[in-house]
């Protein structure tokens, strides 16, 4: 291990250490890398594999280091810039100490190298969890597969030729292959990746969308059900190219599992072919089917003898009311929406969604279209445009920071929350932005305080900008998560933000607001243009 | 029948291969799970990945 004294820059010291051939995942890297950077007397620290795009971002920071030199992705980089040396070498020593704490975590027990040699040695392991990086994705995949074992393939960045093949091999074969670009299933009550910790109960979901899954299961929780299975299939099953292959298994699965008595889908709009090959398998099915296609033609869905929904709220009532017999009132009706934004007044003209959720981010820019708004975002739903400059909001921008357009380098904001308070801080500054929509996911996964690492960037922007734009919150969660739902509610609150228990309650709520008598009065600072149609 | 619902009710034993993050949060659930050791293989060098691929390929036809 080549080791460097610290080199003199200006005011600062700079340190790198080498780790030939030591290896830890992107997520690991980011925790051990922000506890380095909390420390006191750090300006910066990099911790990372040495990948061509770490040594650029180094390179942009002015810490690539010499020892830094011919050093291959297989190599771990430690880069220090600290006011001195004293905190300089704690920094390290605390680098250290994280890696060395999480192998630690991993059990002293032998680990295998290889999925190879984990199969050999679990043969009652059922369920292989993959999130490699993307282009090693699809061959770990395979091989859990060809071993007659369940696949959930976190990993994005796998072609789409790849997935049908790997969806191909799994129907042969009778085996869930759930993904790619699959964030979330509950199996028998057990919460993969980011999931929820929801009620038993006999309501079946299959979704190619996570966070849509999320809000799903919450909800059917919050209304006092179950879940069954809930099954992820990723957001391209239902495309042209896939046809939907693992969203027929799932459901016909579904149709034949005792336990479930409704049956739940929840997708983008599917290509045609696809939606028919879906409704043609599905045709006579002898369990009631909710479908929640974001943004399709309702009419036709129940054309087809299912029932439908407008909204992640709606479908989870609709798949309750088929339960009970009774019918179930909005989480915030109408008249409540009114009261909460009564004596509320917006600072500015627009609206700014910064958010986790993929579906949420598109649910929110379909409704405020359907309201007459005009929608910018980095993921435009169809009827919105595309924003030009990633950096800078324009007129009511939508974002999804979990696009690769925000977390090339990056955790995903469900688990990283310092992107998304750096644009916060942004819009806070904008004397543009009267509301700002966001996400909390809670859940297994899930950052474990994400309400309160908002709450406390809140407050910081409203200080540093003196300004007080309207904060609107979809809390996702149960109580029985991790972080609590009723703890994390109380710390957004507090902090001055309006929680709502659905996505669907905070975006009929905010077009309420905005298109009420107590919308923005006065003049756009920029885009004056922009706005409502 | 779909041989897909046979895991339906069943304990559910997961393979964690990748993020470790998952599988530290499938201990908290207190769900029995087995880490990999993963690194990327050939050191993650993409020249030397293709040519053992090609490698791979060809012992496959043979």
């Amino acid at each position: 291990m080549p080791e460097h004294a610290a080199a003199e820059s200006g005011m600062t010291v700079k340190k790198g250490l080498v780790h030939r051939d030591r290896y830890y995942d992107s997520v690991t890297l980011m925790r051990v890398t922000n506890e380095v950077r909390s420390r006191e007397g750090v300006c910066a620290a990099v911790v990372g594999m040495g990948t061509d795009f770490n040594i650029d971002s180094l390179k942009r920071m002015g810490l690539f280091l010499p020892e830094f030199d011919g050093v291959t992705p297989n190599d771990l980089l430690v880069a220090v810039e600290a006011e001195d040396d004293a905190a300089l070498e704690t920094a390290l020593a605390v680098a250290e100490e994280e890696m060395t704490r999480r192998r630690v975590i991993s059990g002293s027990d032998y680990i295998p190298p290889t999925l190879e040699r984990a199969l050999e040695m679990n043969p009652e392991a059922q369920v292989v969890l993959v999130s490699v990086p993307g282009r090693y994705a699809a061959g770990e995949a395979r091989k859990a597969l060809e071993a007659g074992r369940h696949v959930m393939l976190f990993s994005d960045n796998v072609s789409i030729e790849e997935e049908r093949s790997l969806k191909e091999l799994a129907v042969s074969k009778g085996l869930l292959m759930m993904g790619p670009d699959c964030g979330t299933a509950i199996l028998n009550g057990v919460p993969l990746a980011f999931a929820n910790v929801v009620r038993r109960g006999s309501i079946g979901v299959v979704a190619a969308s996570g966070t849509g899954l999320q809000e799903v299961t919450c909800l059917i929780d919050r209304f006092g059900f179950g879940i069954s299975q809930a099954l992820g299939v990723g957001g391209r099953d239902l495309s042209k190219e896939i046809g939907g292959l693992m969203t027929i298994e799932c459901v016909k699965a579904l149709l034949e599992d005792a336990a479930t008595e409704v049956i739940v889908i929840v997708s983008k709009p599917p290509a045609p072919e696809a939606q028919k090959s879906l409704f043609r398998e599905l045709e006579g099915a002898v369990k009631p089917i909710v479908i929640y296609f974001i943004g399709a033609d309702r009419e036709r869905i129940e054309e087809a003898g299912f029932v439908t929904a407008g909204d992640l709220e709606e479908t989870a009532s609709r798949a309750v009311e088929i339960l009970t017999g009774e019918p179930v009132g909005q989480l915030v009706p109408e008249n409540l929406a009114r009261e909460i934004v009564a004596n509320r007044k917006l600072p500015g003209p627009f609206v700014r969604g910064l958010y986790s959720g993929g579906t949420f981010c598109d649910e929110a820019q379909r409704k405020l279209m359907e309201a007459g708004f005009d929608v910018y975002s980095n993921t435009p739903a169809p009827g919105a445009r595309c924003v030009e400059d990633l950096q800078k909001s324009v007129g009511h921008t939508i974002l999804d920071l979990g696009d690769d357009d925000f977390t090339r380098g990056r955790a995903h904001p469900m688990i990283d929350p310092a992107e998304r308070i750096r644009r916060l801080e942004v819009e806070f500054a904008d004397d543009d932005a009267g509301l700002i929509l966001f996400d909390v996911v809670l859940g297994y996964g899930s950052h474990p305080d994400m309400g309160g690492a908002m709450a406390a960037a809140i407050r910081a922007a409203r200080e540093k900008s003196n300004r007080e734009p309207l904060l609107f919150c979809n809390l996702c969660g149960t109580e029985s998560d991790p972080q609590g739902f009723d703890k994390q509610r109380k710390v957004l609150e507090e902090a001055g933000v309006v929680v709502f228990p659905s996505h669907a309650s905070m975006l009929r709520t905010a077009t309420e607001l905005l298109s009420g008598k107590n919308a923005f009065k006065g003049k756009a600072a920029d885009h004056a243009e922009v706005g409502k149609e | 029948m779909s041989g897909m619902r046979e895991i339906f009710g069943k304990e559910v034993v997961v393979i964690n291969v990748g993020l470790d993050l998952f599988a530290e949060e499938l201990e908290k659930a207190t769900v029995p799970v087995q880490r990999v050791a993963w690194r990327p293989p050939a050191q993650g060098k993409k020249k030397v990945q293709d040519l053992l691929a090609r490698i791979k390929k060809k012992k496959g036809k043979e």
